[in-house]
């Protein structure tokens, strides 16, 4: 009987119009309190009840009622915020409203909480989730928001796929302001037709034409799995095959389009990496084992700064943000300057002594952060970095990356006219070359040395600031990316900036592009690892091998 | 020279540790040892079960200690080095003489020192969900075997949130590599097509998920398809992150972990996970006044001893674990009147207990644990909300039904000499 009344809800759910006037307050509030009704009857009929009234604000109450944020407060209905603990321990709830999701207010003014134990959860069971979580979708066409709306119009074009609301996905297909809602509604009502086995197969197959014309990536996946099930009558195999050798064509494009971004930005954040590495290893001859730990230092001074600007993931504060890029730069630097000043330096003619011994202080630096800050530490990156663009039809740009890909190309070009414009960049270059002449004309070797090695550490900082927008932050996590930043140095040529930029891109997109197509990432580490070897046999001072005079060095 | 001194220095401070205690009560004290990594890579999930263990064993002493005398706890740390594991093991049990410990969590350490723990006839209780195929007389497993933990979760896939295609994702060493053949062989057997299941690793602490985003962005356009994953570590963060950037939501594709708790979502960014799913034998969030006390006693022990994270520690899954072994293993001393182990291994199967989240009970003859199995979904403050519930307690399976279809296990192995 229980099921039953379920099933009937659910149809009454899906085929209900969509009703225009927002009924009032206490209507739905009553409807509300109906969820904590012990018949489970009565709370089918309530959740249907509430969908009929067409209301958009319940596409949020759906959404908080599933995951189980409905609470009774002095037998009123209320939505229960995070919880707050106070200094014994006592776990207080802000109240919030059930329709809006603003805080309730006392009549002082001020936000009501209550004790955890004076408020009654609202205990939700499998049927009503799976009804709350229909009817999120269902009041969602009719929502204000484009991104609710875009997620409904495209759930409802996902199994189970309903006929029943063909209508609504049309109007929306029509009427909608946004491009990807209209898009995705005609793409929808395609795929239902397409796989409504009550069609006539001509019907169906115009459907399939015209998903065909769309050159949807929902439909291609459809299509392969209804071939492999052989659900395609034999006569109209031809047709469907044609469609999506059509989408596969368009899906092609957009398959490379990923390998290349994905290629760009692993190899941006590559070369991000090995900059300041190719800085001290390839100008200095030192071999820096701590290089990956003045990255873990900046990602560990952007979390600070997090904590000092208060961002959170619910009150954003993305000016951190902005002063994180570089104050990391200036901590690994300065760290950078100690190291270089109390160890390296007398280390300068003992490669063997160096590597060693900036190894030892990269195995002190990890444990000392694990000391201080625990374990683990949770980045939000500021919310302008969240999220994506789609430049064209499921070619999708995340923020993340495009920021990290520009800063990049800035930290490359600040570097190299660093180099090439200024006096200091002369003398470091001087000093490179030939370190006793340099040194006869004048130039502070000591100095440019200790200059350079923060410089090197400092551009670890910012690549370890930026990568806390795609990564975590771990006390490890320099050894992550270590092996990486040497292989590309290495590969691109001691001491060459420009071999380090072709070497990380083509490290990226080579790696990126095994990945996508062929192998496993554990595989394509191994395949990457061994045709490194394999460059190195045949060139073994890189692409870049400095020539004339500086080779014989 | 160095470690010698080093030695000396330390057995001065164990020394002085049990003269204080000989001092504080005349009864001679039990020791016990804790064999958890406090360093490298490890150290992030297993300070909280060293944490835990001490403060059961607080809270042991409190109530008088076990049969009358205080209990000591010898902590070790192997720094997440496996084969230091087995040394570790040995320097407690030959030297320290502990009566039983407490310690691992991840498979490779567990079987690096089990050899020790079944050639001198030791006890060790083992926290932390794991592959199965295992049984030793010497350990006891109070983590949730794969039909506590990887199948139920499968099942409500299919059956909650009508999963057709599953995606099983982890990073490539033991723990898994065995899941997912265990998981596979569940959904084969439930009649999902082969070419539905799609199985991929990663390596450790891999950090680019771009390539595997995109095959499951793909994969998942069909609007039926459901990520397993057993990713380990560090490595999450990235996934999540990566996820939720290319628009990926649990609407599109739910994420089931088996390997993400509320002691790793502390850690993380949580937004990107919010409606994702997690399966395991306890939350923080279960509203009962027994848990609700333990939650509270542990954030006060943290902030009390001054911990890292302090009041904003959270308990999970292995931690409730590693609280109750230590109980488990009290009440079988005390109906056994001896801390003798094979005296105490005969009490402790089949004992019926309260934990933290609910009555369980060791099985009568396999070493492992009854547990209940829950599906929690994310949500904003990194806790879980519970929207499966097993019926009452799952038996555990020492080896998998699924992959012994012929009922022809192993003999459990270890145990007293012959």
């Amino acid at each position: 009987m229980k099921r039953l009344w379920i099933i009937a809800c659910l149809l009454i759910l899906v085929a209900g119009a969509t009703a225009e006037p927002a009924a009032e307050e206490d209507d739905l509030s009553a409807l509300v309190l109906k969820l904590a009704d012990e018949d489970a009857v009565v709370r089918a009929k309530a959740i249907q009840d509430l969908v009929l009234t067409g209301d958009h604000r319940l596409e949020h109450f759906f959404d908080q009622y599933r995951s189980g944020a409905l609470y009774l407060w002095q037998g009123r209905p209320v939505l229960g915020g995070d919880i707050r603990m106070d200094d014994e321990l006592d776990e207080y709830l802000p109240l919030l409203d059930v329709l809006s999701g603003e805080p309730l207010l006392s009549e002082a003014g001020q936000p009501l909480e209550s004790l955890i134990d004076d408020v009654i959860e609202v205990e939700v069971g499998s049927p009503e989730r799976k009804l709350a979580r229909a009817a999120k979708f269902r009041v969602g066409l009719a929502s204000t928001n484009p991104k609710t709306r875009l997620a409904s119009v495209k759930r409802l074009g996902d199994p189970p796929r309903k006929s029943e609301l063909l209508n609504d996905l049309l109007a929306l297909h029509e009427n909608d302001p946004v491009k990807k809602i209209r898009y995705t509604a005609l793409e929808s009502v395609s795929l239902i037709r397409m796989t409504d086995a009550s069609l006539p197969p001509e019907e169906r197959e115009a459907a399939a034409r015209q998903l065909g014309d769309l050159d949807s990536a929902r439909a291609l996946a459809v299509l392969r799995e209804m071939v492999r099930n052989k659900e395609i009558p034999e006569d109209r195999l031809p047709a469907y095959e044609a469609v999506m050798v059509q989408i596969e064509k368009y899906q092609g494009w957009v398959s490379l389009f990923d390998t290349i971004k994905r290629g760009l930005s692993s190899g941006s954040i590559l070369i991000l990496m090995a900059l300041g590495l190719a800085v001290t290893f390839g100008m200095m001859g030192v071999i820096n084992m701590a290089h990956g730990e003045m990255m873990m230092i900046g990602a560990y001074t952007t979390f600070c700064l997090q904590l000092v600007f208060g961002h959170t993931s619910s009150e954003a504060n993305n000016w951190f943000f902005v002063f994180a890029l570089p104050i990391s730069f200036l901590v690994a630097a300065g760290i950078g300057g100690l190291i270089e000043f109390g160890i390296v330096r007398h280390l300068y003619k003992r490669p063997l002594e160096s590597l060693l011994a900036t190894f030892g202080i990269s195995l002190v630096l990890i444990q000392l952060i694990r000391l201080v800050f625990g374990d683990n530490q949770a980045s939000n990156s500021p919310t302008w970095l969240v999220g994506y663009v789609e430049v064209m039809q499921d070619m999708v740009l995340p923020y993340g990356r495009v920021f990290i890909f520009l800063l990049t190309v800035i930290v490359v070009l600040g570097i190299a006219s660093l180099m090439k414009f200024t006096t200091l960049g002369l003398h470091m270059r001087a000093t490179m070359q030939n370190r006793p002449m340099a040194q006869a004309m004048g130039v502070n070797t000591r100095m440019i040395d200790l200059f350079t090695f923060m410089l090197g550490s400092g551009i670890a900082g910012v690549a370890g600031c930026a990568l806390t927008t795609i990564g975590g932050i771990t006390p490890d996590m320099g050894q992550n990316y270590i092996i990486d930043s040497f292989l590309v140095v290495v590969a691109g040529g001691v001491g060459k900036l420009l071999g380090v930029i072709c070497s990380g891109l083509g490290l990226g997109v080579i790696s990126q592009t095994l990945e996508g197509y062929w192998l496993s990432p554990v595989w394509s580490k191994i395949v990457i690892l061994m045709l490194l070897v394999a460059f190195i046999q045949f060139k073994p001072a890189g692409l870049f091998p400095p020539k004339g005079r500086l080779a014989d060095d | 020279m160095k470690t010698s001194v080093y030695r000396k220095i330390k057995v001065g401070f164990a020394g002085a540790l049990i003269g204080l205690s000989c001092f504080a009560s005349a009864a001679e004290p039990i020791k016990v040892g804790v064999l958890h990594s406090l360093s490298g890579t490890m150290a992030i999930s297993e300070t909280s079960l060293r944490d835990v263990v001490l403060m059961a064993i607080e809270e042991l002493n409190a109530a008088g200690g076990v049969l009358g005398r205080p209990v000591v706890a010898v902590v070790v740390d192997p720094a997440s080095d496996w084969p230091l594991f087995a040394e570790k093991a040995k320097e407690l049990i030959a030297k320290e003489k502990v009566a039983v410990t407490f310690g691992c969590w991840t498979s490779v350490s567990r079987k690096s020192c089990l050899p020790v723990f079944e050639e001198y006839n030791a006890l060790l209780f083992y926290p932390v969900q794991y592959e199965g195929e295992e049984q030793s007389l010497n350990v006891f497993y109070t983590g949730a075997s794969p039909n506590q933990q990887l199948v139920p979760a499968a099942a409500y896939a299919i059956k909650e949130l009508g999963a057709k295609k599953f995606y099983l994702l982890g990073t490539d060493y033991v723990f898994p590599r065995t899941a997912n053949k265990v998981l596979k062989a569940y959904l084969q057997s439930v009649g999902i097509p082969d070419s539905s299941i799609v199985e991929e690793y990663t390596p450790f602490h891999h950090q680019d998920y771009q390539s595997i985003v995109g095959k499951i962005k793909a994969f998942a356009a069909t609007g039926d398809a459901c990520v397993l994953s057993t990713i380990n570590g560090d490595s999450n963060v990235p996934f999540y992150k990566e996820f939720a950037n290319v628009g990926l939501t649990s609407d599109d594709c739910p994420i089931v972990a088996f390997s993400v708790a509320e002691d790793e979502l502390r850690a993380m960014e949580v937004p990107p996970l919010v409606g994702h799913l997690a399966s395991w034998n306890y939350y923080q969030s279960i509203n009962t006044p027994e848990n609700r006390a333990f939650v509270k006693s542990f954030k006060k022990y943290c902030m009390k001893n001054n911990l890292p994270g302090g009041v904003k520690r959270v308990t999970d899954d292995p931690i409730e674990a590693a609280y109750f072994g230590v109980k488990v293993w009290a009440a079988a001393c005390k109906k056994a009147g001896t801390t003798d182990v094979d005296a105490v291994r005969k009490e402790v199967y089949g004992l019926e207990f309260d934990a933290p989240g609910g009555a369980k009970k060791m099985h009568a003859t396999n070493q492992h644990t009854y547990k209940p199995v829950y599906i929690g979904e994310i949500k904003r403050d990194g806790q879980f909300k519970i929207v499966h519930r097993s019926d009452g307690l799952v038996e555990p399976d020492s080896y998998s039904k699924l992959l012994h279809a012929d009922g022809s296990f192993p003999a459990p192995t270890g145990g007293p000499k012959k």
